[in-house]
C-alpha cells in the first residue's frame, strides 16, 4: 500500500523521510526536471538503482505537473456498515483526520482569561472547560457544533450586557463581583505556594503533661542572733579600755583645739605683722620693686648697689653668717645660717633661719640647734628640705671638733630634724683624727639628684678630706666616702714609726651643672681637683698651686659649664676653662675674698664679697681688668662680709657679715640685701639678625666671643694691681 | 579511734536536728576534717561537703570559717552547727 500512498500523497514529509531510496529518485525526478540549470553539477556520477527505469529524452523533459489536495488518501473514503436495522450496508460517516495520541492538560491560565478572571474572584474552576477541549479534541464535528453553541452564547451574553436596563439586580450582582475582585486580589497558587491537600501529612496536636512531687519539708536557721551577740560582747570589751582613756582624750582634745587656736592666732599675727613691716618699710619696698638709679645714665661702665633690708636676729647677734641660701621655690625665701667662721670662737651653739623679704624684722622659722652650723642647702626639686651641716662637740674631750649632718623639713616645726647622721659611726672623722687633733668642719653640701630608688642624696666635703655621699633612706642617713683628697706627696713618719699619708682639707665643692659625675674640689692647700665620682682613687685633674692660700669657693658659670670661677684667701678671683691649666682671668683685690658668685642673668658678671666690708661686681663683657663696682657695705673696721647669693629672679644679692678683728661686736650676724643698679645687670641686645635667639643664646655666644680674646696666648700677663677707691 | 574520741572532746555543737546516726558521723567527720587541714578552710569544706554527698545523698553545703553569720534554708532533719577546735565554726546543711 505504502508505494502507492507514496506516489500519490508525496506531501507526507514524515513518510518520505522513512523511504529514503524512493525520495532519492524522487528528488533526482526533480533534479532532472531543472537539469538544464544545474551546470554546476557537471562531472558528478549519480549512483542510480540497477532496475532504474530508463527513459528516453522526450520522456525525460516532459512535464508533469503535481497538484496538492486536501484529499486524505488514507482516510477510506467507503466505510460500510451491515445495518441489521435496514438488513443492508449503510456508509459510514468518514473517520476523523485526528488521532490523540496524548493528552496532558496543562494547569496554565492565561491570566487575561475567563477562567483566570474566576480564579482571582474566589470561584470554583469548573472542570468543564477541560472536558470540553477533550471533547472537542475527540469529537471534532460535536465541538464544532459546541463552538458554535458558545458562539451562539455569547451574543447572549453580550447581549446581556447590552441590556442593563431592564435587569438591574443582575447588574447589581456584577457590580459586586466586581467590588470583591478589587478588594481581594487572590494570589493565584502555583507550584510553589501551593500544596495540595491530599500531599500533607497530619501535623500532630501538642498536649502539655506535669506533675510535681512535694518537697521535702525545711526550715530556716540563721545565726544573726549569734552574730549580733558576739559583735555586743566585743564591743563590750572596746568601750572598756575606751572609757579609761576617755579622760586623756579629753586633755588631749583640748590641747589639739588649743594648738589649733594657737596656730590660727599666729597666722593671724603674721598677717598683721607683715602689714606692719610693708607700712613701715615701704619706701624701701618700692626702692626693691621698682627704683632705678637714673645716674647709670651717665655713667659708662661703673654701677651701683642699693642697700635695702638688713635681716637680723636678736639670738643670733654674736654669730657669723656662715651660709645664704636662697630657696628654688620661692624667690622672697632665703635661709641663713647661723655659726662662727673662726674656731678660737667660745660659741658653742648656732641658729637657722629662714627670711622672707615680705618680714625684715623676724624669721619665718628659727631652728636653734646645739652646735655652730656651717653651711647648708636647699634641695632643688623639694624645695621644703633643707639640709644643715652642724658643728659637733664644739671642743670635745680630746679637743677635736666633729661634723655631722641634718636634714630638716621647714614645713615641720623645727624642733627636730628628719634626719640626722648617727653620731657614732657617722660623723665626720673618727679616731684617726682624734689622735691628729685635727679639726673638722664640712665646708661644703651639695644636694645631689635623687637615687634610682627616688630616695634623696646629697655630698658634702669635710676638712677631714672626705667626699661623702648621703643618702636619706627612710629612716636614716646612709654614708658612702666616694673619695678621700690624697696629697701627692710622699707620706710623712707619723708617730710609733708608722708612715702618714697627708690628705687635702677639702674647703669647698661645685659639681659641673651639666653632668653630675664630675665635681670640683678645693682645698685648704689652694689645689683644685677635677674628680669623678665614678672613681674613688684618681683625680681627672689636678689644679696644683690654683691657689696660694685655701681656696673659699668654686662656682660653675650658669650658662657655660665649662667656665668656673674660684676665689680664695690669697686675694684672687680666678676664672678657669675646663682643661686649661692656666686661668683665663685673675683677679687680685688685695684683699681675702670670701665668696664669689655668677650673676643667673648675665654670663659675664660675678660678684665677690671680700674681707674688707666690700662687694665687687665685675662685667667681663664691658671691663676685663677692672670691676664695674666696688662698694662699701659695712664698716671695713668692724666687720667682714663673708657670703653672697643672687636671687634668681629679681636683680638684688644678699651678703652676710662676720665680725673683722677678734673683738667681738655685738651687732653681727646681720644679713643685707642690696639691689643692683641697672649697670650692673646689662644685658645682651639682640642685633637685628639674632632677634630669634633666645637670651641664654645670646648670653652663651657674649661669653664665647669674650673667651676668644683670651683664650690664645699661652700665657696671660696679669693685669697690673690697683686699688680700686670708691 | 581513740585520738577521734579524745577529739570529740573538744567540739562544742550549737544547733544539730539531725538524726542520731548521722549527726555521729557528721560530727565525727567535721573534726577529722578540721584536723586534718588545719590551715585551709576550703580544703575541710570540700572533704565535708563531698563525704556528705556521698554518705547522705547529694547536695550538702558546707560553710567553715571563724566569725561569719549567716540565714539558711535547710531540709529538715539535715542540719549541724558546731564549733570545733575553738573558734572555728562549721555549719553544714542539705538543700536539694
Amino acid at each position: 500500500m505504502r508505494p502507492s500512498v507514496t506516489k500519490r500523497t508525496p506531501s507526507k514529509v514524515t513518510e518520505l523521510s522513512k523511504e529514503l531510496p524512493r525520495h532519492i529518485s524522487f528528488v533526482k525526478s526533480r533534479v532532472d526536471v531543472g537539469g538544464g540549470d544545474m551546470d554546476w553539477l557537471r562531472g558528478k556520477v549519480f549512483l542510480k538503482p540497477e532496475d532504474q527505469l530508463q527513459l528516453s529524452e522526450a520522456e525525460l523533459q516532459e512535464e508533469i505537473a503535481r497538484v496538492l489536495t486536501i484529499h486524505n488518501t488514507r482516510v477510506p473514503d467507503s466505510l460500510v456498515e451491515w445495518s441489521w436495522k435496514l438488513k443492508n450496508f449503510i456508509l459510514l460517516p468518514p473517520p476523523p483526520h485526528l488521532v490523540t495520541v496524548l493528552n496532558v492538560p496543562g494547569s496554565l491560565l492565561h491570566k487575561d482569561s475567563e477562567e483566570a478572571k474566576i480564579q482571582l474572584t474566589g470561584g470554583l474552576v469548573v472542570d468543564t472547560p477541560f472536558e470540553e477541549a477533550i471533547v472537542h479534541d475527540d469529537e471534532e464535528e460535536r465541538g464544532e457544533e459546541e463552538e458554535e453553541e458558545a458562539d451562539i452564547e455569547e451574543p447572549e451574553e453580550m447581549a446581556d450586557h447590552k441590556e442593563p436596563e431592564p435587569e438591574p439586580e443582575h447588574e447589581h450582582e456584577h457590580e459586586d463581583e466586581e467590588e470583591i475582585e478589587k478588594i481581594k486580589p487572590k494570589k493565584i497558587p502555583n507550584q510553589f505556594n501551593f500544596c495540595e491537600r491530599a500531599a500533607l501529612t497530619y501535623t500532630n496536636p501538642m498536649r502539655e503533661m506535669s506533675t510535681q512531687t512535694i518537697p521535702p519539708p525545711t526550715g530556716i536557721f540563721n545565726t544573726h542572733e549569734d552574730f549580733a551577740q558576739q559583735q555586743r560582747e566585743k564591743e563590750k570589751e572596746r568601750r572598756l579600755p575606751v572609757l579609761q582613756l576617755k579622760k586623756e582624750d579629753v586633755k588631749k582634745k583640748a590641747q589639739i583645739e588649743s594648738t589649733a587656736l594657737t596656730y590660727r592666732m599666729l597666722q593671724a599675727a603674721k598677717t598683721l605683722e607683715r602689714m606692719i613691716n610693708q607700712n613701715i618699710f615701704d619706701e624701701i619696698a618700692q626702692d626693691y620693686r621698682y627704683w632705678d638709679d637714673p645716674s647709670d645714665e651717665f655713667k659708662v661702665g661703673e654701677g651701683s648697689l642699693l642697700p635695702l633690708w638688713k635681716f637680723n636676729y636678736e639670738k643670733t647677734k654674736k654669730h657669723d653668717v656662715t651660709n645664704l641660701c636662697f630657696n628654688s621655690r620661692y624667690y622672697d625665701l632665703f635661709a641663713v645660717s647661723y655659726g662662727t667662721m673662726s674656731f678660737s670662737n667660745l660659741i658653742t651653739n648656732g641658729t637657722v633661719c629662714l627670711f622672707s623679704l615680705k618680714n625684715p624684722s623676724y624669721p619665718e622659722w628659727i631652728c636653734p640647734t646645739e652646735s655652730p652650723v656651717m653651711c647648708l642647702d636647699f634641695n632643688e626639686q623639694h624645695p621644703h628640705l633643707l639640709v644643715i651641716v652642724l658643728i659637733y662637740n664644739f671642743f670635745n674631750d680630746e679637743g677635736t671638733m666633729d661634723g655631722a649632718v641634718a636634714v630638716y623639713n621647714i614645713m615641720l616645726p623645727p624642733t627636730a630634724p628628719q634626719y640626722r647622721s648617727n653620731d657614732v659611726v657617722q660623723k665626720h672623722g673618727g679616731i684617726v683624727w682624734e689622735v691628729c687633733l685635727s679639726q673638722i668642719k664640712i665646708f661644703k653640701i651639695h644636694w645631689a639628684p635623687d637615687t634610682e630608688e627616688g630616695n634623696l642624696a646629697f655630698y658634702s666635703v669635710s676638712i677631714d678630706g672626705k667626699i661623702n655621699y648621703w643618702i636619706l633612706s627612710e629612716n636614716d642617713l646612709a654614708l658612702t666616702t666616694v673619695m678621700t683628697l690624697f696629697l701627692d706627696r710622699p707620706p710623712i713618719p707619723g708617730p710609733d714609726g708608722t708612715m702618714i699619708t697627708l690628705k687635702g682639707c677639702g674647703t669647698c665643692l661645685a659639681f659641673h651643672p651639666a653632668n653630675q659625675n664630675i665635681f670640683l674640689v678645693g682645698t685648704e692647700e689652694g689645689t683644685i681637683y677635677k674628680c669623678n665620682t665614678a672613681y674613688s682613687s684618681v683625680y681627672m685633674r689636678t689644679y696644683n698651686e690654683a691657689h696660694n692660700m685655701p681656696v673659699y669657693r668654686i662656682v660653675f658659670n650658669k650658662f657655660n659649664s665649662s667656665i668656673f670661677a674660684s676665689c680664695s684667701g690669697d686675694w684672687r678671683i680666678k676664672i678657669w676653662e675646663d682643661d686649661r691649666m692656666e686661668p683665663l682671668f685673675m683677679f687680685d683685690l688685695g684683699i681675702p675674698i670670701g665668696d664669689v658668685q655668677w650673676a643667673p642673668y648675665s654670663s659675664t658678671v660675678l660678684a665677690c664679697v671680700s674681707n674688707d666690708g666690700k662687694v665687687t661686681v665685675f662685667d667681663l663683657n664691658i671691663n676685663k681688668y677692672r670691676p664695674i663696682c666696688s662698694q662699701q657695705i659695712v664698716s671695713r673696721k668692724k666687720y667682714k662680709l663673708t657670703r653672697l647669693a643672687f636671687n634668681n629672679k629679681l636683680p638684688f644679692i644678699i651678703v652676710g657679715d662676720d665680725n673683722n678683728i677678734l673683738i667681738f661686736y655685738e651687732n653681727r650676724g646681720t644679713v643685707n640685701t642690696l639691689k643692683l643698679s641697672p649697670n650692673l645687670r646689662l644685658k645682651v641686645k639682640p642685633t637685628k639678625k639674632q632677634l630669634h635667639l633666645t637670651h641664654r643664646e645670646l648670653e652663651i655666644m657674649k661669653l664665647e666671643r669674650l673667651l676668644s680674646f683670651v683664650r690664645e696666648p699661652a700665657i696671660l700677663q696679669p693685669p697690673k694691681d690697683t686699688r680700686v677707691e670708691t | 579511734m581513740s585520738s577521734i574520741n579524745i577529739l570529740l572532746h573538744t567540739y562544742i555543737y550549737r544547733k544539730c536536728d539531725m538524726s542520731d546516726e548521722m549527726k555521729q558521723e557528721a560530727m565525727e567527720l567535721c573534726v577529722t576534717a578540721a584536723e586534718k587541714y588545719a590551715d585551709n578552710y576550703e580544703s575541710v569544706s570540700r572533704m565535708i561537703k563531698e563525704t556528705m554527698d556521698k554518705k547522705f545523698g547529694a547536695s550538702w553545703h558546707t560553710v567553715v570559717g571563724e566569725g561569719y553569720g549567716f540565714e539558711i534554708t535547710y531540709q529538715l532533719k539535715h542540719l549541724l552547727y558546731m564549733y570545733c577546735a575553738g573558734n572555728l565554726a562549721i555549719c553544714i546543711w542539705k538543700s536539694a
